[in-house]
This record gives structure tokens, sequence and C-alpha cells, in this order.
């Protein structure tokens, strides 16, 4: 039992090597890891960032074969991955572990209940557990705390926060299979697709760099802009910048009257830290802040704040950003 | 003197000039017609406050009594014409028309007694001394009527103050009435240059004109058709004032005073209407139709109707409504104006029925500051108003995320800061002294005399928190055996009645009132006016009374007591804020400014005409989007033209809404503190936090 | 046309919090209230009540005693009736056993044309028991639902799938899961709940949905069985230096939280 059979699917390359990696470490030597690909009217659909060889080279050292299965339709449908999975399970599959996308919560879902198995959400690390079975580790409400939860049932179908890949593959690139899915169980006619051009998204955004009173003129403003691109971060505000000087749009608002940030970080530029503004902070998990004044409340409700000008220390920060990539 | 009093023989004929019989068989046809359309239109009027069967009797809440405070209120606003005093040239400009009318009115139908009634009973003559000085007070009526009236003419046509809308009616009213005084004496003067007589100095503007017509007025020829159609036309013209005192805005001369009269004297300013009691409703058997708010105006209740029927568009209220100042989509003359179109008792409206929607805008303007109340002549209570528009917009599901986010916080985390309740009040369980303020770790031998309550925004605010520390830190320098609810302390529902979600103001308010009566406290002390201001007027409804003062009373009985040992404290010029729900509600200055330090000053507005920060009503907690200025910064830039080094407020709504103004100004900016922080600072002594910190200390060491 | 929705009785996320004292997480004696995501989908169903009358709405919650207040709060925003199933806890962390109530429950009631239910819950965030359910009941499941549209038998609704806006439209019966974007949902006044009288309530027992207490349906599939407290307690590094290797310093603690 100890060295089972794993299935791993995800809808981007690097979560696909993750959950491969993870799965060879339970699996074991002995163990064996099925990846599964989608495929369909439009070429690859999961993982939609690679090619077949890609993928295949991908894995190279983390599974042992790539399943590709045809006939997936015309985009992603978590339908049909279920299907796939269901599939790529069969008999004997022990666990299957999936990365977050949008349809990956349905062919998650589908999965368990097709196969009976014990389901998991939101995973961010899976153990064996002494006696059977796994435990996966999450965040649990809100993160207020990290819970283990236990998979009783196999299989066990885990879905995992995405992410990104740091190790490597190594050796040879895994031998595909190729399948082919029947007919789709539910008709949906697809209608067509707006492209989404997101402008502002403060609520959505990894990161988010606000800026405050403690800028004195709009064309200081311009300061932040090489650090937001260094950190792929959404610019955001204090109240005094978008309502009383209107130098950014009221979307950018941070706080009771404005957004409330997710972030993973948070980095606030010449803001005190009033409890209006930091309402909105609340739900970031790294807060920073650049402030000359030491008694700021901000200070005591930040992670890491530097004690100085802001003038001075955001191009500095620029330069040791650039100077780490 | 005494010539006066020997047997004057003057009197002058009934109806010179005018065919006798034929003039008064007229008349009298008209003024029956004229009675006919006056009954008329107020019965309209009476139909329109009543519409759907409501009683005007809620009016005056189902009682006359207290009769005696009602009748006084009528006779000082009414016939002292108090509130019209309060501003200068509007004053002398109304009292001018209003005494002038009351005594030509009176002159006439003295008149009209002496020559139509009595007659029929003997043979009564009007003359000798009473009839001379009537003929002075007369003239001197007119005089003043046609003064007044060209002093509003003046100000609608040439002055135009923005706050003055005039409409048409009240336009063709005005000259009516110039018309009517003008005319009257052009009468008098004729009568006098065609009738000489010795007395007739007397009415000495008539007199005075009837030098003009001396020669050409005679008793017949053309002279006398003019003066007939003269006549004529001021007969008419007082016909049609009178039926134009049932008919359009004139009617305000019968409406206001009833509207004073139907007022509650015995409701607080600052006190909202309960539209219903939760727990009454849930004990009661029949099944009570719960309504909160006004979907329509067709909602409106008859007392409201009448109220909004009484507005005489003056415009004070558009004048000092900071809503307005601020460029917000708000006027509380408006406001009333167009309730007052929708009720059609004003010939050329049609009743209308608009739904609350309409009223969005303004509703969420307001910061029930009272302004508007406050200087309004006809006194309508434009708060209610606004209170039942957002009642219907919270029923109808018709709030904006903020709002909602607002209602829910308070469902959820009882604040309205959205914060968790664990976190509420923190910084108070590490006070030295925490264990003996803090009701259920504090051993209470007996029951506290004060309660004191902190309040949400002191609970979260770190700013405001130093207001609480400061004010417990000088209950205990005084002595004052006093609890607080510490962390588990509710919101006391304020926030909830103000935006309108009455069911949730009355489940938090049972919940507060049953921590309250647990601690046993005889009465509660607080820094928050809003606060306040639910304790004395809004508890009560419910079914809940508890003596409450605000802290800056209670540390002023305490300085004047001698129970605090002062020193000299930060010197320099503070100007005083004072919060709306104090200055207007019956809480004067006296007591904050017990508490300052050195030279004390006041801004332009203050006392009962004291400008809102911005804050109230519900304000601190959303953004009211359509502004050019915001309040805050209206009143900041009023209290800095008193060139004051520091700003004194003695609310926490003030304190944010100030500093945050203040903010703005950089280095310059004045110093914001609460009265109880400038009080803190002239502590002699070293002050408890640091003197029972070695007590709690010592013990915590066992 | 009838719609279900399944909304969920949670406690509610914002109280939440971790006891150092006794180290667990903190759920007694907090308020309780319907999921967020759900009280969108619930929005979703009113607005479509709101156009189109003939809508029969009914609202389908898993709990307690206690959740019969928040089933009322759930009716109250507009649905016809509610019906409550006495299944004790909605265990966050076993979204299969609460898709296969729900599942059991929606079989007993007359058969809906849509059931709606919110994207993920306020507590699991698992965004799993829709899809589940859709699988149980064998409809299509559309996720997450930003936009809706009923015509005769059929629906088109827009999903946000991140890169797009993605319209698509099947045959119902189906199960959407509505995304937060897609409305503001309303708030029940006081006086609204109130207003919810006792026969716009139903209780379902678990036996009458012949679920026994050991049915292999109720048997747990996930159960949370450990925790620590995920505290990020703010750390309050002050950095006091010149401001390059101020800010050099700053980047490698960003780095090592792993948020760079
Ligand atoms: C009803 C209400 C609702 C509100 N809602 C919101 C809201 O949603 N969002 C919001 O943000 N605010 C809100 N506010 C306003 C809030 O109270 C604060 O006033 C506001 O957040 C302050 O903005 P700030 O921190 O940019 O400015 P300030 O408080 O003036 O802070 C500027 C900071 O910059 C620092 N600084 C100055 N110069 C430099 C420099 N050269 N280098 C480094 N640091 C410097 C200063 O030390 C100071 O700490 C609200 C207020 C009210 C009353
Ligand atoms: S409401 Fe009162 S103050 Fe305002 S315009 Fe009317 S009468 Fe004047
Ligand atoms: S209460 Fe204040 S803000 Fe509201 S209408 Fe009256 S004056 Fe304006």
């Amino acid at each position: 039992m100890m060295a089972g059979r794993f299935v791993v699917s995800s809808a981007s390359v690097t979560d696909l090597q993750r959950m491969a990696e993870l799965a060879r470490r339970l699996a074991g030597a002995d163990g064996r890891v099925d990846a599964v690909a989608l495929a369909g009217d439009a070429g690859v659909l999961a993982p939609e960032d690679g090619t077949l060889a890609d993928t295949a080279g991908g894995l190279a050292g983390l599974a042992d074969t790539l399943l590709v299965y045809e006939g997936a339709g015309e985009y992603l449908r978590g339908d049909m991955w279920a299907a796939a999975l269901v599939d790529a399970v069969g008999r004997d599959g022990e666990c299957v572990l999936v990365a977050d996308a949008p349809a990956a919560r349905e062919a998650v879902a589908r999965t368990a209940v097709s196969c009976r198995a014990s389901v998991a959400s939101m995973c961010e690390d899976l153990q064996r557990a002494e006696g059977g079975g796994f435990v996966a580790r999450r965040s649990i409400y809100g993160g207020v705390a990290d819970g283990l939860i236990a998979l009783v049932s196999t299989p066990a179908v885990c879905l995992f926060a995405a992410g990104k890949f740091e190790g490597a593959p190594s050796g040879e690139s895994v031998p595909v299979e190729q399948r082919t899915l029947g007919a789709p169980a539910y008709e949906v006619t697809h209608v067509g697709d707006e492209p989404v051009v997101r402008t502002v998204d403060l609520a959505g955004a990894s990161v988010v760099v606000s800026v405050g009173r403690g800028f004195v003129k709009r064309e200081d403003l311009d300061l932040v802009d090489p650090l937001v691109s260094a950190l792929g971060a959404e610019l955001g505000c204090s109240r005094p910048i978008a309502e009383d000087f209107k130098w950014l749009p009221k979307e950018r608002l941070v706080g009771l009257t404005g957004e409330s940030v997710t972030a993973e970080l948070y980095l606030a530029l010449g803001i005190s830290g009033q409890v209006q503004h930091l309402t909105g902070v609340k739900g970031a998990r790294v807060v920073a802040a650049v402030n000359n004044d030491a008694k700021a409340p901000i200070t005591r409700n930040a992670d890491y704040v530097v004690v100085g000008d802001l003038y001075k220390v955001v191009p500095e920060l620029v330069n040791a950003l650039r100077s780490r990539s | 003197m005494t010539g006066w009093t020997v047997d004057i023989e003057y009197t002058r004929e009934y109806l010179p000039f005018l065919p006798h019989t034929a003039t008064l068989v007229v008349m009298y046809a008209c003024v029956v017609v004229v009675a006919v359309l006056f009954v008329w239109g107020f019965w309209r009027r009476y139909r329109a406050y009543t519409k759907g069967g409501r009683s005007l009797w809620q009016a005056v809440n189902g009682k006359v009594l207290p009769w005696r405070p009602r009748l006084w209120r009528v006779v000082r606003d009414v016939i002292l014409q108090t509130k019209v005093r309060e501003r200068h040239l509007p004053a002398v400009m109304h009292m001018a028309i209003f005494y002038g009318m009351v005594l030509l009115f009176i002159g006439t139908c003295v008149v009209l007694f002496y020559e139509d009634v009595l007659v029929w009973f003997g043979d009564f003559e009007f003359g000798g001394l009473p009839y001379v000085v009537f003929e002075s007070v007369l003239d001197v009526a007119a005089l003043a009527l046609i003064i007044g009236v060209v002093i509003a003419l003046w100000r609608r046509l040439v002055m135009r103050p923005a706050y003055l809308s005039p409409k048409r009616s009240t336009m063709l009213v005005l000259w009516g009435l110039l018309f009517m005084g003008v005319s009257g004496l052009g009468l008098e003067a004729y009568r006098i240059a065609a009738q000489p007589s010795e007395w007739a100095q007397a009415a000495f503007v008539g007199w005075t004109l009837s030098h003009l017509l001396e020669g050409w007025a005679g008793q017949e020829g053309t002279p006398v058709a003019v003066y007939q159609t003269l006549w004529w036309l001021h007969a008419g013209g007082a016909f049609a004032l009178i039926v134009g005192a049932a008919w359009t805005g004139f009617a305000h001369i019968f409406v206001l005073p009833a509207n004073v009269a139907a007022h509650d004297p015995e409701r607080a300013k600052t006190k909202l209407r309960t539209p219903f009691n939760l727990i009454a409703a849930m004990e009661s058997e029949e099944d009570v139709e719960l309504v909160a708010g006004t979907a329509t105006t067709g909602d409106i209740a008859p007392p409201d109707r009448l109220a909004a029927d009484a507005c005489v568009a003056c415009g004070r209220c558009h004048d000092e409504c900071p809503a307005v100042a601020s460029g917000r989509q708000l006027s509380p003359r408006d406001l009333v104006q167009e309730i007052q179109a929708t009720l059609g008792t004003n010939l050329g409206s049609a009743p209308s029925d608009r739904p609350a929607a309409e009223f969005e805008d303004a509703a969420w303007s307001c910061t029930n500051c009272y302004a508007c109340e406050q200087v309004c002549p006809a006194r309508i209570r434009h708060v209610d108003l606004v209170l039942d528009f957002r009642r219907a917009l919270v029923d109808q599901n018709r709030l904006d995320e903020q709002k909602l986010g607002v209602l829910q916080a308070l469902d959820r985390n009882m604040n309205p800061y959205k914060l968790p309740s664990h976190e509420r009040a923190a910084w108070i369980t590490e006070l030295p002294y925490a264990d003996e303020v803090i009701y259920g770790a504090a051993e209470l031998i007996e029951p506290p005399e004060y309660l004191y309550w902190i309040g949400c925004a002191a609970a979260y605010d770190e700013r405001t928190a130093q207001v609480a520390r400061a004010t417990m830190d000088l209950l205990r320098a005084a002595g004052v055996h006093f609890i607080t609810l510490g962390p588990a302390e509710p919101c006391c529902g304020e926030p909830a009645k103000r935006l309108g979600e009455e069911g949730r103001f009355q489940m938090i308010a049972m919940q507060a009132i049953e921590m309250i009566k647990e601690t046993g406290a005889a009465k509660i002390v607080t820094h928050c006016p809003h606060g306040l201001n639910v304790f004395l007027h809004e508890y009560p409804a419910l079914g809940f009374s508890i003596p409450a003062v605000h802290h800056a009373e209670l540390l002023a009985d305490l300085v004047s007591a001698g129970r605090l040992k002062l020193g000299v404290g930060i010197g320099g010029k503070v100007v005083y804020h004072e919060p709306c729900n104090l200055a207007r509600a019956g809480h004067p200055a006296t007591a904050a400014l017990a508490l300052l330090d050195g030279s004390t000053v006041l801004p332009e507005k203050a006392g009962v005409h004291t400008f809102c920060c911005g804050g109230g009503g519900g304000n601190s907690f959303y953004q009211v989007e359509q502004e050019e200025r915001r309040i805050s910064a209206l009143r900041y830039e009023q209290v800095v033209a008193t060139g004051a080094d520091r700003l004194a407020v003695s609310c926490p709504f003030c304190l944010t809404m100030l500093r945050d103004a203040a903010a703005g100004h950089g280095d310059g900016a004045l110093q914001v503190m609460d009265v109880a922080e400038v009080l803190h600072a002239r502590l002699d002594e070293a002050p408890t936090t640091t003197a029972s910190a070695a007590v709690i200390g010592a013990r915590v060491n066992e | 046309m009838r719609i279900i929705v399944c909304a969920k009785h949670v406690v509610d996320s914002t109280e939440i919090r971790w006891d150092d004292e006794h180290d667990e997480v903190v759920l007694r004696n907090l308020p309780t209230k319907i999921s967020d995501y759900d009280r969108n989908a619930l929005e979703a169903a009113v607005v479509l009540k709101e156009s189109e009358p003939s809508v029969d709405l009914d609202v389908v919650m898993i709990g307690g005693e206690a959740a019969l207040k928040t089933l009322k709060e759930a009716v109250a925003m507009g649905a016809d009736r509610g019906h409550l199933v006495e299944g004790g806890w909605d265990d966050p962390f076993d979204p299969l056993r609460s898709a296969r109530v729900l599942a059991k429950a929606i079989d007993q009631l007359e058969e809906p044309d849509l059931v709606m239910c919110g994207l993920v819950s306020e507590d699991g965030y698992n965004g799993v028991t829709g899809a589940a359910l859709a699988q149980l009941l064998d409809v299509p499941y559309l996720a997450p639902v930003v936009g809706l549209k009923v015509d005769e038998g059929s629906l088109e609704a827009v999903l946000d799938v991140g890169s797009a806006l993605r319209t698509v439209k099947v045959a119902m019966p189906c199960v959407v899961a509505v995304d937060s974007a897609m409305n503001v949902p309303r708030l029940p006044t006081v006086l609204q709940v109130m207003k919810v009288k006792g026969d716009r309530v139903a209780k379902m027992s678990l036996d009458s949905l012949s679920l026994s207490a050991d049915a292999a349906e109720l048997a747990h599939a996930g159960e949370l069985v450990g925790s620590e407290s995920g505290a990020v307690e703010r750390r309050r590094v002050l950095i006091e230096e010149a401001p390059d290797e101020a800010a050099a310093r700053l980047v490698e603690y960003l780095r090592q939280e792993g948020v760079l």
C-alpha cells in the first residue's frame, strides 16, 4: 500500500511540476506518478502554457508518465478535466494532486464524488498519516490558524494553492501516453469570451504599494513607478491622496471608505496608519512601511518599518530589488 | 393733555363718495364668496394633511397637554416674533409687515363692527378720542407695512442672498401688500383733501399726502370716479389676500402658528423619533404592522405634512446648513419645499407621490447637526424628515457598500469600524489601574456612582483612547467612584439609529441596557455627546432611564468643587468648538470652558449656532461623493480665523474630523485636543495613572 | 421556474480568533451568519425573482437550532421559504458531506430548475460543495458566475475565468456558483427578519432524508485533526539605518517572508 500511484494535474507547467515533485516525495522510489494533461481542439489545454514536449521534458525525474487526454473540447472544462482524472485514478490511484485554477475546483469536486474519495482544498502541504491516509496542511479561518485535515478514505483528492516550482527537472522526458475522452456528459454552449483588461485590482493584487501624505507634490509620485514595476505591484493610496489632492483615482483608495487588500505584501510609503486606513490593510500578510516618524501608528501595525525619509529610501529600495534579480 | 379728554366731536363719514346701500350689498356678497373660498382652501389643506385616513391628532402626539408650553411657544414665536427676531434685516422686515397687517386688520374689523353691526343696535358713533388714536395708529401701521414690504422686495429683487429663492406666489403677495398699503393711504388722503377737518392731522400720513390732492379731490366728477375705482381695487385686494391666505404660501400666517402649536415642546432637539418598539411588538398578541420610514412622500405622516406646509421658504436653514456649504446635494429648504409641493396645498401645485429614492442624495448628505431646526421660524424638524427617508431607503435595500458595511459591522462586530469585537478597547486591559475600572475584574464593595462609557471611537481609535485615558485619570484624581464595561462594552447603537436601521438600533440598545443595568451604576458619564444623547433621550423611549452627563459637565463640577488640584496648563489661546449634539441640545459651553486654561475664544459660529464638524448622522462612517469642500475643512477655517494656538473639542467625532482637517495644514496646523486632555495637562499632582500604578504593581508582584 | 439556493450557516469569520491561552481557534459564542458568497447567490436569485415574479425561491441550509435565525435572515432577503436540514454542524472541512446532505434534501423538494450557491464558503473556502452537488445531481456546474440570464429553460451565464469573461449557455437544471463580484447583497433589516413567520421556514430531519446518523453519506471524508496559531501579529521591526542599508535590509526581510 505504501508505494501507491499518484495522479497529478495542473493548468500551468510549474504547478504541474510542483504537484509532481510532491507526489514523487510521497510515492517514494517504488511508487508511481502519472501526470494528466488535456488536449482539445485548440491544442493543449492543461497545462495551457506549454507544448506537450515542454511538459514531458519539464516532468523529467518527477513523474513516470504523461497521460494526454485528447478530445477535451474548446477550453478547459471542469467536468472534462474530472473525467480525465477519474480515468487516470482508475482502480488503484491513491492520491490526486491538483493546483488551483479556474475549473480546477470543479474537477477536484467531481473527481472526489465519482471516486468516493476524500477531499481537501487550499492545501499547502501533504503528508502520509500514521495508520494510512493523508494529512493535508492548510490555512484555516482566513489565516487565523494553520490546520491539519485528515483525508481518511482513498483516494485522497487534494487541491493545492497555485504557486511556483522552485526545483528543476532532471533526466529524460517522461513517456507520453495518448488517451481519448468520451463525449462530454453535459452540453455547454460557448457563446464567446470577452478578454478582461484589469486596470486597478487592489483587492486581488498580491503586492500593493500605497502612497500617503508623506509625498509633497503630485510629481513626486513618479518616484514610486520603478518600485511598483520592480515589485509587480498595484498602486494604492490613503485618503488625502485620492480625495483631498485627487492625485490618484478613488479606486486606488485603501481603507474604510476604499478597498480592502488581501495582498501578500503591503508597503505603505508616507502613510501614518490611522485606523480608517488600517481597516483596509488587515488582510495583508506582510505589512512594510517607510515613514520618517518612528512614533506614527503604522509602526505598531506593520511587520517592518524603515524609519527614514521616503524620498531617499524609495530609490534605494529600487536599487536593492534590482541588484537582487 | 386734558384737551384730549374733553369731548371731541370728530368722526368721519362711513363709506364716503360711495353709494351706501349698493356698496354694502356688493361688499357683503363678496365677503360670503371669500369666506367660502377661504374655508374651502383650508379644508383642502386639512385633507392634504390627513391623507390616507390618518389623523392630524398625531400632530400633537395625541395630547394637547402640556398646553402651557405650547401656548407660550405660540405667544413667543408668533405674537412676540421671537424666532423671526434672530436675524436683523429680516426681523425688521417681518415684524413691520406682521404688526402692520395685524393692526390694519383689526382696524378694518373695528370699523366694520361699528358701522355694520352695532348700527342695528342703536346709535353708536365711532368717534371722539378713541377714533383719533385709532386713525394715528392705523397710519403708523400702514407705513410699517409699506416699509416692511419694500425691504422684503428689496431683499428679493436687489440683494438676492443665495438662500432666498422667492416663489412667484410670494412675490405676488408682496406686491399685493404693497398695493394695499399704498392704496389705503391714497384713499385716506383723498378723503381728507375732499372733506378737510381740523382733526384730520391725527391720520398724519394721510393728512400729509392730502396736500397733494388739495383742489383736485372733490365730491363729484372724475376724481370721485378715480376714488371709487381705487376703493374697489383696495377692497378687491383685501379679498384676494384673504383668499390667498388659504390657497397660496401666504397660508403660512395660519399654518405656521398651527405647526408651532403642534410642535412637541417636551421633545429634546436631538431626540429622534421611535417609530415602533420591538419588544412591545414581539410581546404583543396582535399582529402589529411595523413600518419604518416613508417609502414615498405619500407615507409622510400628518404632523410632518403640516410642518412641511408651514415652510415659508425663508431659507434660513439653507443658509446655516453645512451640507449646503460643502456643496452636497442637500438643501433643507428645498427638501421641505419639495415635500410641500407634493401636498398640492397651494394653487398651481397638484398633489404627487414621490419615492424616497428621489431624496436619496439629500438624505445621506445630512449630518444631523440641527442647525436648520435651530433657526427655522416654523419649527420644522428637518432631521425627522431626513431620517424617515433613510429608514425607507434601508428598508428598500438601497444602501451602498459603505453603509451596508457599517450596518453589517454593527451586527457582526458590535462597532461601526468593521473591526473584530475581541480587539475592542484592548488598551484598557493594559492600564495600570485596569482591574480597578473594568467591570467584572474590579471588586465592587458598593455599586459605582458612575458607569464611564468608553464608546466605539475610543475603543478602537488610538487617538480617542487617549481622551478616555485622560478622563479616567481625572475621575480617579478627583476620587469619583466609577467603573467601565471595558472590552465587553457594546455599541450604544447610535450609528444604526442615525443610519435608519431602527430595528438594529433597538436590538443593540437592549443588549447595552442589560449590561448597564448589571453594573448597578447610578449614573452614566461619557465623553461622547452622541452616546449621551442616546442615553438621555433614546433609551427612555425603550423603557430605560438613567441620569447621564457629558464628561465636561462632570469635570467642571469636580473643578468647581475643588476636587482636582490644578496648576498651570499649556497656556496660550484656545478656541473651543462646540459639538452640535451638546450645543443645540441644551448643554451650554460653560462646562467645557471651565476646563480650559489660558485665554479662550469661541469661533464666529458658536453656542446654539455652532457649525458641524461633518461627523454626525453616521457621516463618520461613509463618504458623501458630491461635495466641493469637506465640512470639516470649512469648520477648521472658521476656528483658525480666531487666531488661536490650539483647538479644544469635546466629542470623538469632532476630534477625528477636525484633526483630519488640520492634518492638511502641515506644520502650521492647530493642535486638536479634547477638553479633558487640556484639563489633564493642568493636573498639579502626578496623574493617578502613575500613583495607582504603584499600588497595583505591588499587588501584582505579590 | 424553481430556484433553490444553498446557503451556509457559518460562524462570523471576522470574529474568529486564535486563543493563545488554550491553543485553539475560538468558535464558541461567536455571532453566526449566512456565509458571505452565499449571500451573493441569494441576492442573484432574488434579483431574478424580482424581474420574474413567477420564480419560486427556496433556501436550504444545514445546521442546528441556532441556524434557524440565519435561515430566517436568508428568507428575509426575498425567498419564498426556507428549509433547515437538522444535520448539526456544517463542517467547513468536509464539503463532500455538505454536498451529500444538500443533494438528499433537494431530492425531497419539488425539483428545481436552478440550484445556486456561493463560490466558496466563508469558513472553509473550499469551493467544492457546489461542484460536488452538481456531480451528485448529475447536472452541469458553472462557476465563478458574475452574470446570469434565464430564458425558457436555458441559462446564460458569464463566468470570470481570469483572463476573460466567458459567456456560456446550458440547459437547466444546473448548479451555478456565484462570485462576490456579481452583486452587493442586500442586508435584511431586523424588521424584515422579524416578519419572516414560522410557516415560511420548515425543518427536515436527517431521518426524513433517509440519512441515519451512521449513513455512509455522513462519514467524514475530511476532518480537522489539529491546528496551530496562524497569527501574523505584526512584527513591528524598526529599521533605523542609512537609506541604502535600510533598503537592503528590508528587501532581505521581505525575501525571508517569501513575498518577493
Ligand atoms: C470618516 C473617515 C473615513 C476615512 N476613510 C479613510 C480611508 O478609507 N482610507 C484612508 O486612507 N483614510 C481614511 N480616512 C482618513 C484617515 O483618518 C487619515 O486621515 C488618512 O489615512 C491619513 O492619510 P496619510 O497617512 O496619507 O496622511 P498623514 O496622516 O498626514 O500621514 C503622513 C505620514 O507621512 C509621514 N511622512 C511625511 N513626510 C515623510 C517623508 N518625507 N518620508 C517618510 N514619511 C513621511 C508622516 O510622518 C506621517 O506619518 C478617513 C477619515 C475619516 C474621518
Ligand atoms: S424649513 Fe424653516 S428655515 Fe427652512 S426655509 Fe422653510 S421655514 Fe425657512
Ligand atoms: S441637520 Fe444639518 S446637515 Fe442636516 S439638513 Fe439640517 S443643517 Fe443641513
